[in-house]
């Protein structure tokens, strides 16, 4: 798998493979080193949770764009990497081609989402109106509404008049808040069990 | 039951008051006491009135000590002989102090009256000390924590029954034994009625407090069983997935790869590809996200998006409002994913369409509300002829799966039309009306 992946990498324009690890620890020496863009991240490591990893990277590369390599997309993977810090992910049974297109993706500013995934986003961070950093926008809202409803980005660009762009850029910015929101909900966490004071 | 060995009187670690009718020795020392109060009234009624009272007036007073003192006694040992044999319960004490409390009430009235035109200073004060000790221990006899028979509040009541044969007297005796009578009955009632007022009002709190605690304890059992039970499932599934993942799963992934890489046959490549999506449309249907039919179905045309494309196919995606079919498990979850890749799949494989068109609208079908979930396309509309073979055998597991849902499949095609797909299932699954009759 990952050989195939650094070959589909490396075959593409403009993308270079900077370092590889296949295991945690290996894979946490990279991300210390920092001077990478992309981290494409599996969960099932030999020697830790893959999770892990996308948590650390988020903290010490705020700039690099992770994207979690899993299998099935599931609601709940997906959203534990997301809340960690990942902004999308690669199937594994993606061809080479939809594969480097997701990393073009990602550093464009979008982002990969589903309908499950845009459903759990609507009912678990708080619509507003005001717009801050932890809640939805009218407009966020409006396209997750969509999406939750099936209709594809671009359906959604056509509907409310706006580039498959601009709705990926939308997208990523919910997955930041989601990843704000649980940031601050593991501090609650932790103040409210007397670990911080 | 964990209440199953609570006692009421544990509902009263103390008891507010102390009323000695509760045991057996209390019930025979008011049975005493009642006979001494009695006896004492009749030997002064008979000093004092033997030289006084015309003779018909003291044999009806003895007349009337005499009933007095037989319902007295007659009464208990009647209560006494049925409860040791078992034909009553405890509660039949209530009708001996009732019965015990009206013929005290009518005797002392009768007495007053025969003895009201020759009293003096004397014996009207010991007729009210004795009168007030009838009413005193006949309104303590009735206490008892009440809610176990309405003839208790009768009981109560007798002192109230008692007030209007006094205020008879108030015209014929206006000295102070009737004013006196009429003031400790009248006192005796009031209290007598504060006090079961209380009871009741501490016992009806203890026994709201009781549910609520009941129903709390209840209410926490049953959300810690489910929560137990859904513990376990996610444990379960939470192996499983690893199994998937680990197992079969990566192996899949391995020979898809491989069969990329080393250019095997598309129909290898594609029967991998297959196998690997049905893995993925099982694991989605783990999560019947609360029914959300266009969730599930919108999730389906995303994972379906790349076959799609590569197909070239247009896709038309229309939604109505869809509420959730709360019925929807995992087990259904599948079905209902099943038929649709399977229509997909048969867009993709045999129409030769330019356009897809996906929809999930509420629909009524037979009198019954639902929603109605389509695959269309714009095809070469496979005849009836051509239902054979595979593409027969295809429809027919729809068709099975669809029944399996409680709902019902449809196929449609016309040559330059197209072909379409029809699911239409049920938000309730009981089937409440039968299929009405065409007229």
């Amino acid at each position: 798998m990952l050989a195939w992946l650094v070959d589909a990498v490396a075959a593409a324009d403009g993308l270079t493979v900077d370092s590889t690890a296949n295991t945690a620890t290996l894979g946490k020496a990279l991300v210390d080193a920092q001077g990478y863009d992309v981290l494409l991240c599996d969960l099932g490591l030999p020697d830790g949770d893959g999770i892990d990893l996308i948590r650390h990277s988020a903290r010490t590369s705020p700039d690099a764009d992770i994207l979690v390599i899993t299998f099935f997309a599931e609601q709940r993977k997906v959203v534990d990497c997301i809340r960690a810090g990942a902004r999308g992910y690669l199937l594994k049974d993606m061809d080479a081609a939809t594969c480097v297109q997701s990393i073009r993706d990602i550093r464009a500013g979008g982002s990969p989402i589903s309908p499950v995934i845009a459903r759990y986003l609507l009912l678990h961070i708080r619509p507003d109106n005001i717009g801050s950093d932890t809640v939805l926008s009218a407009r966020e809202h409006e396209i997750l509404n969509l999406m939750a409803r099936g209709f594809s980005k671009r359906e959604c660009g056509a509907m409310l008049n706006l580039s498959i762009n601009t709705i990926s850029t939308h997208v990523k910015n919910v997955y930041r808040k989601l990843e704000v929101n649980s940031r601050a909900e593991a501090v609650f966490e932790a103040s409210h069990q007397g670990m911080i004071t | 039951m964990i209440f199953g060995g609570l006692q009421f009187s544990k509902i009263f670690p103390t008891r507010p008051f102390e009323v000695p009718v509760s045991g057996r020795s209390g019930r025979q020392f008011i049975l005493i006491i009642s006979l001494v109060i009695l006896i004492g009234d009749w030997i002064a009624y008979y000093q004092w009135g033997l030289n006084i009272l015309p003779a018909w007036r003291m044999m009806t007073a003895h007349t009337i000590y005499t009933a007095m003192l037989a319902v007295w006694v007659g009464n208990y040992a009647v209560y006494r002989f049925r409860i040791t044999r078992g034909h009553d319960f405890n509660d039949v004490w209530f009708s001996y102090v009732v019965t015990l409390l009206l013929m005290s009430a009518i005797g002392g009235v009768a007495l007053k009256w025969l003895e009201n035109p020759f009293a003096d200073q004397s014996r009207r004060l010991l007729a009210l000390t004795m009168s007030t000790g009838y009413i005193a221990l006949s309104s303590m006899v009735t206490l008892r924590p009440p809610g176990k028979s309405p003839r208790g509040l009768v009981a109560t009541l007798t002192p109230v029954v008692q007030l209007p044969a006094m205020y008879f007297f108030q015209f014929t005796e206006p000295e102070y034994l009737s004013i006196g009578i009429i003031l400790s009955t009248t006192f005796f009632a009031i209290l007598m009625l504060g006090i079961r007022e209380y009871i009741q009002k501490t016992s009806n709190l203890a026994h709201t407090q009781l549910q609520a605690a009941q129903s709390r304890l209840m209410e926490s059992e049953l959300a810690r069983s489910k929560l137990e039970v859904a513990n376990a499932v996610e444990v379960e599934r939470e192996r499983l997935m690893g199994e998937v993942h680990d197992g079969i799963g990566s192996k899949l992934i391995t020979a898809l790869a491989v069969a990329r890489r080393e250019n095997h046959p598309t129909q290898t490549v594609e029967l991998l590809r297959r196998a690997v999506f049905e893995l993925k449309i099982t694991v989605d249907s783990l999560d019947p996200l609360e029914g959300d039919i266009l969730a599930l179905f919108g999730n389906l045309r995303h994972r379906l998006e790349p076959d799609l494309i590569r197909a070239g196919l247009e896709v038309r995606w229309e939604a109505g409002e869809c509420p959730p079919l709360g019925w929807m498990d995992p087990p259904n979850a599948l079905q209902f994913l099943r038929i649709m890749q399977e229509a997909v799949s048969n867009v993709i494989a045999h129409s030769g369409a330019s356009e897809i068109i996906f929809s999930c609208m509420p629909a009524t079908h037979e009198g019954r509300d639902g929603l109605c979930i389509s695959v269309r396309d714009n095809g070469c509309g496979m005849s009836l002829t051509d239902r054979s073979g595979e593409i027969g055998h295809g429809l027919r597991s729809m068709q099975t799966r669809a029944e399996m849902l409680g709902g019902c499949f449809a196929t449609e095609g016309a040559v330059g039309v197209g072909f379409s797909n029809t699911l239409w299932l049920p938000f309730d699954r009981r089937r409440t009306h039968p299929p009405q009759l065409q007229q």
